[in-house]
This record gives C-alpha cells, sequence and structure tokens, in this order.
C-alpha cells in the first residue's frame, strides 16, 4: 500500500470522525436548546403561579375598599381562573397580558381610595406583585432569547438537517399582548 | 538512519498524536462555542437556579492589590514559569500558579448577585508580563467596574444559620481534640465535663460565632446593599452536575469571534499536522525497508 494511499485512507478517517463529531455537537446542542427552553418556561410558570396566589390576597384586601369597582375585581378573579386552566403558552401569554393590565388598573384606581392606599397589607402587596411582574417581564426576555436561537438554528444549515431528523419544531414566543400594550383604562365610578 | 532523520522521526511521532489532540480539543472547543451562543444572556433580578450566562461590573467585596502591577483588583490569576532546555530545544513549564477565591459581586442594571471564582476557566487579557533569568511572571486580573463575562451555574449557599452551624460544631470538635481547652470546660473542677458543662460550652462558642458572623455580615451588607433579599443566599459558581464556568472581561461577540478562530485553528490544524506527521512517518519506514 502506498504512502500516498494511507495519508488519504487516514484523511478520509477524519472526515467522516469529524463528520461524526460535528452531528453530535449539533444534536447535542439542539438537544440542550429545547431543554433550555422548557426550562425557562418551567420559571416562567413558577413567577405565575406566585402572582396567582399574591393576587388571590390582592383581591380580598381590596375588596373590603373597592366597593365600587367589582367589576375590575371580578375580572381579575376570571382572569385569575383563566390562568389555571389555560394549557398553551400562546393561551398562557393572552390571560398573563390581561393580568398584568388588569394589574395596573387596580393600582392606579387604588389612588382614589386613601384608606387602601395606605393600608400596610396593600402596600405589602403591591411591592411584592410589583417584583414579581419585573422578574416575569425578564424571564419572558430570557425565555424569548432562547426560542429565538432555537427558531433560527433549526432554520440554519446544517442544524435544519438534524433538526428534521430529530422532527423538532418552531417554538411559540411569549408575547406581550396587545392589552399590556395599551395604557390603563382607569374607569372613576364615584357613588352618585 | 542519521541524527538529523531520527529526531524529525521522533519530532513527527509527537506532532502525529498532537495533532490528533488537536483535532478532537477542536470539537470540545466547538461545542463550547455554541453553547455560549445558544444560552441567552439572563438579568442578575431573575437569575434562576442552574446554568445562567451574566453580563456585568466586577464589584469588589474585598480589594486585593495583584502582586506585580500593584493594580487594586477584585481578581487576579498570576503564572510562574520556568524556561526548560533540552537538547536543542526550551520550552516554558508551569511552575507555580495562583487564581484567587476571594467572592466578589456581579452586577448590573436590575441588581447585584455573589460570583464564587474558585473553579472558573478564565479568559483575561495579560496584564503584565516579565522574564527574569529563566523564569517568566504573568498576571491577568479583573479591576473594580471592570465589565465581565460570565457562565457559570446559579446555586444556593449555605443560610448564615448553616454556617454558624458548621462552624459551632468545628470549634467543638477543635476543643475536644486539644485537651488544655477540653480542661477549661470543667467548670466544677470535678475532672468531668458534665452534660450542664458542655451546653454552657456550646452556647458561649455560638454567641461567639453568632456575633463574628454579625460583623463580617454587616460588612458584606454593607458592599452588597444592593443584592436583593431573594438573591443573598444566592453565589454563582462551578456546578456540580454543569461543570461549565467560564470567567471573561471579554463580550460575548468577542468570546465566540476567539473560539471561531480557535476552532478552526484546532481542527484544521490537527488534520494537517497528523497528515504531514504521518507523510513523513511512513516516508521514513519505507526509505528504512529498503
Amino acid at each position: 500500500m502506498g504512502i500516498a494511499l494511507i495519508v488519504l485512507l487516514v484523511l478520509a478517517g477524519f472526515v467522516i470522525v469529524g463528520l461524526i463529531l460535528y452531528f453530535v455537537s449539533i444534536y447535542n446542542g439542539l438537544v440542550r436548546l429545547n431543554r433550555d427552553i422548557d426550562k425557562n418556561w418551567s420559571n416562567i410558570d413558577v413567577m405565575l403561579k406566585q402572582r396567582h396566589d399574591e393576587i388571590g390576597k390582592l383581591v380580598k384586601v381590596c375588596e373590603g375598599y373597592m366597593k365600587y369597582e367589582r367589576e375590575t375585581l371580578e375580572k381579575i378573579t376570571s382572569l385569575r381562573t383563566d390562568y389555571m386552566r389555560a394549557g398553551s403558552v400562546e393561551e398562557k401569554g393572552k390571560i398573563d397580558g390581561a393580568i398584568t393590565g388588569a394589574l395596573k388598573t387596580i393600582f392606579a384606581v387604588a389612588e382614589n381610595y386613601p384608606d387602601l392606599k395606605t393600608n400596610n397589607n396593600f402596600m405589602q402587596l403591591q411591592t411584592r406583585i410589583s417584583e414579581i411582574e419585573n422578574n416575569i417581564a425578564d424571564r419572558r426576555e430570557l425565555y424569548n432569547d432562547s426560542v429565538n436561537v432555537y427558531n433560527i438554528r433549526i432554520h440554519q444549515i446544517p442544524d435544519m438537517v438534524v433538526a428534521g431528523m430529530m422532527n423538532y419544531k418552531d417554538k411559540t414566543l411569549f408575547e406581550v399582548s396587545e392589552e399590556e400594550r395599551r395604557d390603563v383604562n382607569i374607569k372613576f365610578e364615584f357613588p352618585k | 538512519m542519521n541524527e538529523i532523520a531520527g529526531r524529525i522521526f521522533g519530532y513527527s511521532i509527537i506532532g502525529f498524536f498532537t495533532g490528533i489532540y488537536l483535532f478532537f480539543k477542536g470539537f470540545s472547543l466547538l461545542w463550547r462555542k455554541r453553547l455560549i451562543q445558544n444560552v441567552p444572556t439572563s438579568k442578575v433580578r431573575s437569575i434562576a437556579m442552574g446554568l445562567v450566562e451574566l453580563q456585568g461590573k466586577a464589584i469588589p467585596n474585598i480589594l486585593l492589590t495583584a502582586p506585580y502591577t500593584k493594580t487594586l483588583c477584585v481578581f487576579y490569576h498570576i503564572i510562574i514559569e520556568r524556561l526548560v532546555r533540552q537538547k536543542n530545544s526550551s520550552r516554558w513549564v508551569k511552575e507555580f500558579e495562583v487564581k484567587t477565591d476571594i467572592p466578589f459581586f456581579i452586577q448590573d442594571d436590575t441588581g447585584c448577585v455573589v460570583l464564587d471564582p474558585r473553579g472558573a476557566e478564565t479568559d483575561l487579557p495579560l496584564r503584565y508580563i516579565r522574564r527574569e533569568g529563566n523564569k517568566r511572571y504573568k498576571e491577568y486580573n479583573i479591576i473594580e467596574k471592570e465589565p465581565v463575562y460570565v457562565m457559570g451555574t446559579a446555586k444556593r449557599g449555605d443560610s448564615t444559620g448553616d454556617k454558624i452551624h458548621k462552624e459551632v460544631e468545628k470549634r467543638i470538635t477543635e476543643m475536644m481534640e486539644n485537651p488544655e481547652e477540653k480542661q477549661k470546660l470543667d467548670v466544677n473542677k470535678d475532672m468531668w465535663i458534665d452534660e450542664k458543662e458542655w451546653e454552657t460550652a456550646r452556647g458561649n462558642i455560638r454567641k461567639q460565632v453568632s456575633e463574628e458572623f454579625g460583623r463580617a455580615g454587616d460588612e458584606f451588607q454593607k458592599k452588597a446593599r444592593l443584592v436583593p433579599e431573594y438573591l443573598k443566599d444566592v453565589i454563582i459558581g462551578k456546578g456540580e452536575l454543569d461543570k461549565n464556568f467560564i470567567l471573561s472581561n471579554k463580550s460575548e461577540k468577542e468570546l465566540i469571534e476567539n473560539y471561531k478562530y480557535k476552532v478552526f485553528f484546532y481542527i484544521f490544524g490537527g488534520v494537517v499536522l497528523t497528515l504531514a506527521c504521518l507523510g513523513i512517518i511512513l516516508s521514513n519506514i519505507v526509505f528504512k525497508g529498503r
């Protein structure tokens, strides 16, 4: 066997091993990305559930003071129930936006109830919910970043080939709903 | 085979295996590059447990003085190398290496978190190099408020209560091993340390340790005013399962660029080196056979 042939065979060996390693690195990378998206979503879900618990307390505190805002309180209570029933990211995203909007309304309207505004429990809950809202916003950004990286990867060559073999499909972004984008709509319903 | 041909043959064997090593190393760097690209940057305020990527400024817990540059910094890494001469070549051999293990903070626009640099793989610019005889001194550091990139594991450290408990147990063990100290516990001098005396000793130690921790904690808290309450016991460091822990003062983009060139050099360089060396080895064997 000539030297050139042996060198060529070794080169072919490198190409084969290289291709296998490259495939493995793409495969593992995609698996990790996919799992990271699930993990990032779970991290949002944890915060959403914490907010869910705090909303229950908030509604209880507000009920005694905001007698004329029944509609807002009822709305947030029903949204809270809807969230627990929601299944997909899209659905949860929509309800989350609606809850954020309703919370903004509650906090804005609370300005008209001096007793409520100075209530210790209310103040604590307001701070806590604001913290949770900030956390949700950050984690949503992180989640969307991972989804974006994943969606780009599965459409790029050569990842596209491996993603196709794994039957990986586009994931949905956790988008800010129209309701959340809108300014707070405050309805004053003073007693006549 | 003459002496030169023999030497070339020897180097070719080393080159052959080095090439294979570089080839595989290149793939491990490729995997690392993809990881940096795939993990999005978290905000400090909302970090979740597990592998995280952070970008922020380095804030000191204690300002350190770097040994060679005398710069006040939050972290330094020094290497002392010795020049080893062989027949016709020479190479630098690492003789001594120190990476500081004092925790510092990473601060971004949302908050601040503690970083434990132990076990970090650092990628820092060389800030100092001096040659003295056959020794070479190098220093890398991170100065205060310098932008840093971190990829590490966010985990819960011991709470203050746990730390106090561990320290109390440690001091009691030390006391039991020291006959003189043990004798001091025998308050009624009956040559026997009864349960009450043990309890008193334990209570005193706990009080002393708590005070010490309180003082240290106050100092730490003063510097860590930006650490939110829920992040007080969170540490970014090397994970037990995920060993990836990178600390650099380069931006993510620069790091990725860096890896890109390294991956190319290692994989293709490795293949070329292996094939070239293999060619030399084979031709040597063939000629020798003739």
